[in-house]
């Protein structure tokens, strides 16, 4: 039974690996780039919410312990309790070291489209209470939304990310302490079903053992793969509003917004 | 052996006589013991003789007393070959838990030796509670040319989670209760990179994770080596202590667990919590890449 997701999600992934904007990476302006991260910055800083919602919503105590070890890795201190830079701080460095100033981060304000994406995304989870199975359901979200998608969209940002930061191997470049991170400790990297035992396992794998633990019917697992579905399409919006479809790649944000004006008149 | 059968001192004093001068007949023993030991009626003697193959149980037929001389001699050549064996093995003493000072000492001789062979320390835990015990002579062997590897479980590993719910689970003492091996693990490699730290990136400092099931916690300080068992029921350091010599003629012991440690060495990756970067990100990924 456990297959049917599996292959849902791997049709998804590779869809989504073919958004028109990921395909054009290599083509758009790095001060676009940044935009898009920059943006894109605001799901990460919604994250801690959409975490603490499910860590709330949920009543299964396993499940609760997984989303909340994964929570509380935002938040790393050492073992003497010192609180060492979150992962919004590594977030915000490696934007400084990509070029962005802290102005621009600061101040950029939220797209009314990424604002959407985050309200839809959270509409969706309050959507699940109440349903039979809806701490499958939130486990499912959770994981495609939070993690198996922040991964492969790391990693299709990583192709021009790597053009300034470095995972180690260069000496030339200063190193990615958020995006390359999350890009792997994040990713999907098996089968829902396929965690080995060797080797430790992402974010994803945590949560895919409990989605496999609790999709007890085939009811269960069409629930969860419709809020698979539909995860992958708010992430796919928020890329989309960079491309205009007339006018293929998005120029740049403020051109953007003269369309949107010339449009309203 | 006396404990062993519950024999009395004077029917030890019979055995010894009887090991002493071989006598094969009742009447040669007597004799002997007479001359040798004390006065005894032949009666009471006979007695004593009885009793003593009571406790050995010689019960089988024929003369009695050549059995007895029989049990004697190969209980001795296995109590005799016992000793050549653990000395020949290495084995010299087995400490109810980790003698902190013993391996000091054994770290000072090797900062001291001459002999570059004997400059190694290697440590194989889960993670080490006493490693911070060590931060000085850890310290003082990189500086004397000592080379140190450290072999400690991947914090993140399924391998590392079962020992932390098997100790949780059985082990008596409270403290076991709350243990978090993955903040002892990191506990650990924050001692290490305040050595890092100390002595600016030392190169005779190694250090990998594995996240495989370790075999013993070993301690090797040259040919010096403590190991323990990993039990339910307490850490490794808590626990009874194997103390190996290393350069034995049978090498079944020290030969097998070095290989072992040399093969765990082999299969874990390296890890080098640097104090000028993030390493726990590294941490957290080092099996998943």
């Amino acid at each position: 039974m456990i297959e049917a997701i599996n292959s849902f999600e791997i049709s998804l992934i590779e869809k989504f690996r073919s958004h028109p904007l990921f395909i054009q990476i290599d083509a758009i302006a790095w001060h676009d780039v940044l935009e898009i991260l920059i943006q894109r910055r605001f799901l990460s800083l919604s994250i801690v919410n959409i975490y603490e919602f499910v860590i709330d919503a949920l009543a299964d105590q396993q499940i609760k312990r997984t989303v909340r070890g994964i929570l509380n890795e935002e938040y790393p201190r050492n073992t003497k309790g010192i609180p060492l830079p979150s992962h919004r701080e590594l977030l915000f460095q490696d934007l400084l070291n990509l070029g962005a100033t802290s102005e621009m981060i600061l101040t950029t304000p939220e797209t009314p489209v990424t604002q959407m994406v985050r309200d839809e995304s959270y509409k969706l989870m309050i959507s699940c209470l109440g349903e039979k199975y809806y701490q499958v359901g939130l486990v499912a979200f959770l994981r495609f939304w939070a993690e198996v998608l922040v991964s492969v969209e790391y990693s299709c940002l990583w192709q021009r990310i790597s053009e300034r930061l470095s995972n180690e191997q260069s000496n030339h470049k200063i190193r990615s302490e958020f995006y390359y991170f999350h890009m792997i400790h994040d990713s999907r990297n098996s089968d829902v079903g396929k965690e080995s035992f060797l080797g430790g396992l992402t974010h994803s794998q945590e949560l895919a053992i409990h989605l496999q633990r609790l999709i007890s019917s085939e009811d269960a697992l069409l629930y969860c793969i419709n809020l698979e579905g539909i995860a992958y399409q708010l992430k796919y919006r928020f890329y989309d509003q960079f491309i205009v479809p007339q006018l293929g790649m998005r120029p740049s944000l403020t051109e953007c917004k003269a369309i949107q004006l010339l449009s309203e008149l | 052996m006396h404990r062993e059968y519950e024999l009395t001192s004077l029917e030890i004093e019979v055995l010894m006589c009887l090991e002493e001068n071989k006598c094969q007949t009742k009447k040669d023993l007597l004799e002997t013991y007479i001359r040798s030991y004390s006065t005894i009626e032949e009666e009471a003697f006979t007695q004593r003789l009885k009793n003593i193959y009571k406790k050995f149980q010689i019960t089988g037929k024929g003369y009695k007393l050549p059995q007895l001389h029989k049990y004697l001699t190969e209980k001795y050549i296995q109590h005799q070959n016992k000793d050549i064996f653990f000395s020949e093995i290495g084995l010299t003493y087995i400490y109810p838990t980790f003698p902190r000072d013993i391996f000091e000492k054994e770290i000072d001789n090797v900062i001291r030796s001459d002999n570059q062979e004997h400059k190694r320390v290697d440590i194989l835990q889960t993670f080490a509670p006493n490693l911070n015990d060590y931060f000085e002579h850890l310290t003082q062997c990189i500086k004397n040319d000592v080379q140190v590897r450290i072999l400690l479980a991947w914090p993140y590993s399924e391998a590392a989670k079962l020992r932390e719910n098997v100790l949780r689970r059985y082990a008596s003492n409270t403290i076991s209760d709350e243990i978090n091996i993955c903040d002892c693990v990191i506990a650990n490699l924050e001692t290490l990179e305040k050595i890092i730290r100390a002595l600016d990136n030392p190169k005779l400092l190694d250090i990998k994770l594995y996240d495989t099931l370790p075999s013993l916690a070993i301690y090797r300080a040259g040919d010096y080596m403590l190991a323990a068992p990993f039990l339910h029921g307490s850490l490794a350091i808590n626990t009874f202590q194997l103390e190996l010599k290393l350069n034995t003629s049978n090498q079944l012991i020290a030969h097998t667990l070095q290989k072992d440690f040399e093969l765990m060495w082999q299969v874990a990756r390296r890890f080098y919590p640097d104090p000028n970067k993030n390493w726990r990100n590294d941490l957290k990924i080092l099996f998943t890449s």
